[in-house]
């Protein structure tokens, strides 16, 4: 079951509009390397784990991906919500506008949308979870790469906050595959 | 009622024939890490990241959260022990046996417990069922944790 609590995992508040970066920012809600895809993926494959372990890291993981979700949703609606039409068609959003207005949609930051075929659920926990090890490092650089096109604080400090979950999910994913080997699954 | 605790359907000791903790023997595995190998609370929290070993930044990019009003104050400390307790969950979904994580952990929720009531009474419900309020259902009340400034 889920229950909606009503805070943000990590606080923000970004200080000014910047249309550019909620287009690129977008990447990481509906891309291939993004936290919809990163909750959809631990959540699904959670039904084939092995053992309590990682039936709890996947479950757990996964709630943790749909905060980010949110997060990066949030950051998405600050940037682009107090827009004008001019500042949309100077930043060449007005395929974004047509479609959705001022909506957060699941696309990529080319206006892709999100697709299931961005995440795998072989029924093989090692397989799955040398998945969830390349995904956590693909999220890991896409937030590198974001911070490199920024210098707004109010914006690099939850980037850092989520790159740095990528690291450490990918350590705990690293742990699970290691113990699953051991045990010969 | 469909069963009782003396009843219980689900009896405790079925789960442990699934595996035995005994088998795992892991050269690399440390049970019994020591809190000195943990952030702070709030340090963790600004880092995202409890455990000191496994910390790493990105450039030199390190970030402190600044706080002015009273409400982010007890916002940000009820985040920052959901967060410590977030991650010290997660390590322990691995490793279920550390007794000086489960302490902490044990410590850190009876901490959030506190914060998070006072914070309710003060600004309104987290969850649903905080709502105590007869006159109006404050669930709906803004902000929203996206909005602008709100922060919750």
């Amino acid at each position: 079951m889920f229950r909606y609590e009503k805070t943000l995992e990590y606080p923000i508040n970004i200080k000014t509009k910047d249309l550019k970066m909620a287009q690129l920012l977008v990447e990481q809600f509906g891309g291939p390397s993004g936290e919809l895809g990163a909750s959809l993926r631990y959540l699904t494959q959670r039904f084939t784990m092995p053992d309590e372990r990682g039936k709890a890291l996947l479950t757990d993981i996964g709630c943790e991906e749909l905060g980010h979700v949110e997060m990066i949703c949030t950051m998405v609606n600050q940037l682009i919500k107090d827009a004008t039409i001019d500042e949309l068609k100077k930043y060449d959003l007005e395929s974004w506008y047509t479609g959705h207005k001022k909506g957060v949609y699941p696309m990529n930051s080319d206006g892709v949308p999100f697709t299931a075929a961005y995440i795998a659920c072989t029924g093989d926990p090692i397989v799955d979870l040398q998945e969830d090890l390349a995904a956590e490092e693909k999220a890991r650089a896409t937030y590198e790469n974001l911070m490199d096109l920024t210098n707004d604080e109010s914006l690099l400090a939850p980037l850092s906050f989520l790159r740095q979950r990528e690291v450490i999910h990918y350590k705990r994913f690293e742990e699970l595959l290691k113990f699953y080997k051991e045990k010969g699954y | 009622m469909y069963f009782t605790e003396d009843n219980n359907y689900f009896e405790f000791n079925d789960y442990n024939n699934e595996y035995n903790d005994i088998d795992f023997k892991i050269n690399n595995f440390n049970f019994n890490r020591n809190d000195n190998n943990l952030y702070k609370v709030e340090e963790g929290f600004n880092r995202g990241n409890m455990f000191k070993d496994t910390y790493s930044k990105y450039k030199n990019h390190v970030y402190k959260l600044k706080v002015n009003t009273d409400k982010d104050k007890l916002l940000y400390s009820l985040q920052a022990y959901t967060f410590a307790l977030k991650d010290l969950n997660l390590y322990l979904d691995i490793y279920p046996n550390d007794k000086n994580i489960l302490s902490l952990y044990n410590e850190y929720s009876k901490t959030l417990e506190s914060l998070k009531n006072k914070y309710i009474k003060m600004y309104g419900p987290l969850c649903t069922s905080d709502v105590k309020n007869l006159d109006k259902w404050t669930w709906i009340s803004n902000p929203w944790p996206w909005d602008k400034g709100g922060n919750k």
